[in-house]
């Protein structure tokens, strides 16, 4: 049986919880609703419960490097049945947002934000679907920030005031991910 | 005549026009007016983006995109889940937290714009259901897809948090159900029927096979089911079954359920060519499509 050390344990991780999505982990009483619900789980050991215990423990380092955290496909299915109203997928998301100030954050996740950021799109305009678009009569370019240069500058002021560049590691001067 | 601001997002626009163009076409034809919010930007998606990493960036994002549709003077429709839960998320959070609301405005004063909270957020199954309703779409089809069994699939977002989307009950919901047999179709009922399409939160780009292997759940027994076709209302599930399926197809298996957008199949049935409608696809639905129309003339 594994032996936890809780006299080693990150007494903050509840407090950064808190304060990065307003839950209170403490609310859990693992019941398990969240692991039996979750259509992940059935695929992969990834277990909401035990994510939620952790944290309530502090245990940091088992937690917030672990890809477990971005493996949730925020169903809301165990936020919607929690019987504590926990909040089991707000407490992912402020996990995530923990750890990537930690700099633990998936290649394809900081991707995402680093296209919106020089997009406006999560995903860029192709030639071949603006091609397709032509065809059908609409504009090669829908009408948002893929037409409007100005509404992408609005989204990398938003960037630039919540420090995302500096979580996600986007370098300006490249307008690309640093590593 | 009732008219929203749309609210394009992402995966449609870019990647499915053809489901854009569907939803241009028959609503105009349905008598809803459709006006463009310029320059809207990503969402920015509910576990995929900002949210990741900053709750007031993505809540600052979306209010903008809510406040292009205000200066509309409309109420936004969306038709993606993942738009959706973005911006009623955001929308209703800031309408009901004035500190949130008032830093989210400080950010939004610096580029002139400002969210006030005074539109909705709707997604387009809602606008389907109550503007257009069952019986108008009833109408148009003549039971024209009597005898197909179609698997709906409502995507997460569309229902769930239910506190955010009051809409249907997540648990055993209808409304899809309801404009699906109003084509005379039967909706087939099945274990996985609402689960996750597996696409969500990032996931998709961040393990493509855990990704796969949740989708490909539902497909099974949607294969057993000898469904003709798989309905979806939300571009981004669209794109985890039509290019998943695919994907599976490449690793030797063997799923090949046609994929559509809700309005793709309307459109077809309201006489709309395919190939302005319904022709972007890794999942081939040419034999479908063809029975579809087969069925103007029987």
């Amino acid at each position: 049986m594994e032996v936890i050390e809780l006299k080693n344990a990150d007494r903050t991780l509840p407090q950064r919880v808190k304060e990065f999505g307003g839950v209170d982990l403490l609310a859990c009483y693992q019941c398990g609703t969240c692991s039996s619900d979750c259509p992940v789980g059935t695929e992969f050991f990834f277990r909401i419960r035990r994510i939620m215990r952790k944290a309530a423990l502090g245990l940091s380092e088992q937690v917030l490097p672990a890809k477990d955290i971005w493996c949730c496909t925020t169903c809301f299915t165990c936020f919607d049945r929690c019987p504590q109203d926990a909040k089991p997928t707000d407490v992912i998301l402020a996990l995530r947002r923990v750890a990537a100030r930690e700099g633990y954050t998936p290649q394809a996740s900081r991707n995402t934000s680093a296209n919106i950021t020089t997009f406006g799109h999560a995903v860029p305009s192709l030639e071949e679907i603006e091609k397709k678009r032509e065809a059908m009569g609409l504009p090669a370019r829908p009408p948002t920030a893929a037409t409007y240069p100005e509404a992408i500058r609005e989204i990398q002021l938003i960037v630039k005031k919540r420090g995302i560049a500096e979580i996600i590691r986007f370098n300006w001067e490249k307008m690309e991910l640093e590593g | 005549m009732t008219s929203y601001a749309l609210y394009l997002g992402c995966i449609g626009p870019l990647r499915y026009p053809d489901i854009e163009n569907s939803i241009r076409l028959t609503f105009k034809e349905l008598g809803i007016e459709l006006v463009d919010m310029e320059g809207a930007t990503c969402c920015p998606a509910p576990g995929a983006g900002f949210k990741n990493f900053d709750e007031l960036a993505a809540l600052t994002v979306s209010a903008r995109n809510i406040s292009i549709a205000e200066e509309l003077g409309l109420d936004v429709m969306t038709f993606c889940g993942g738009c959706q839960g973005s911006l009623n998320w955001a929308n209703k959070l800031l309408q009901s937290d004035p500190e949130r609301k008032s830093r989210v405005n400080e950010i939004l004063s610096e580029m002139g714009r400002e969210y006030r909270g005074t539109a909705k957020v709707k997604h387009l199954v809602e606008v389907v259901y109550e503007d257009i309703g069952v019986d108008r779409i009833k109408k148009i089809a003549n039971d024209r897809l009597e005898g197909f069994k179609v698997a709906v699939h409502y995507g997460c977002h569309v229902l769930r948090p239910y506190r955010v989307e009051e809409l249907d009950d997540p648990e055993k919901p209808h409304m899809l159900d309801d404009l699906v047999k109003a084509w005379g179709a039967e909706s087939l009922e099945f274990p996985e029927k609402h689960t996750c399409c597996g696409a969500g939160g990032g996931l998709f780009a961040n393990d493509r096979d855990l990704s796969l292997s949740i989708m490909r759940k539902k497909m099974v027994q949607i294969k057993e089911l000898e469904a003709d076709m798989l309905i979806d209302i939300c571009p981004f599930c669209h794109m985890q079954f039509d290019l998943g399926q695919m994907q599976l197809r490449e690793k030797g298996e063997d799923f090949s359920t046609p994929v559509f957008y809700y309005n793709q199949v309307l459109a077809l049935l309201m006489g709309f060519d395919r190939n302005k409608v319904a022709f972007i696809e890794n999942t081939p639905r040419d034999e479908v499509i063809r029975r579809i129309l087969a069925t103007e003339r029987a």
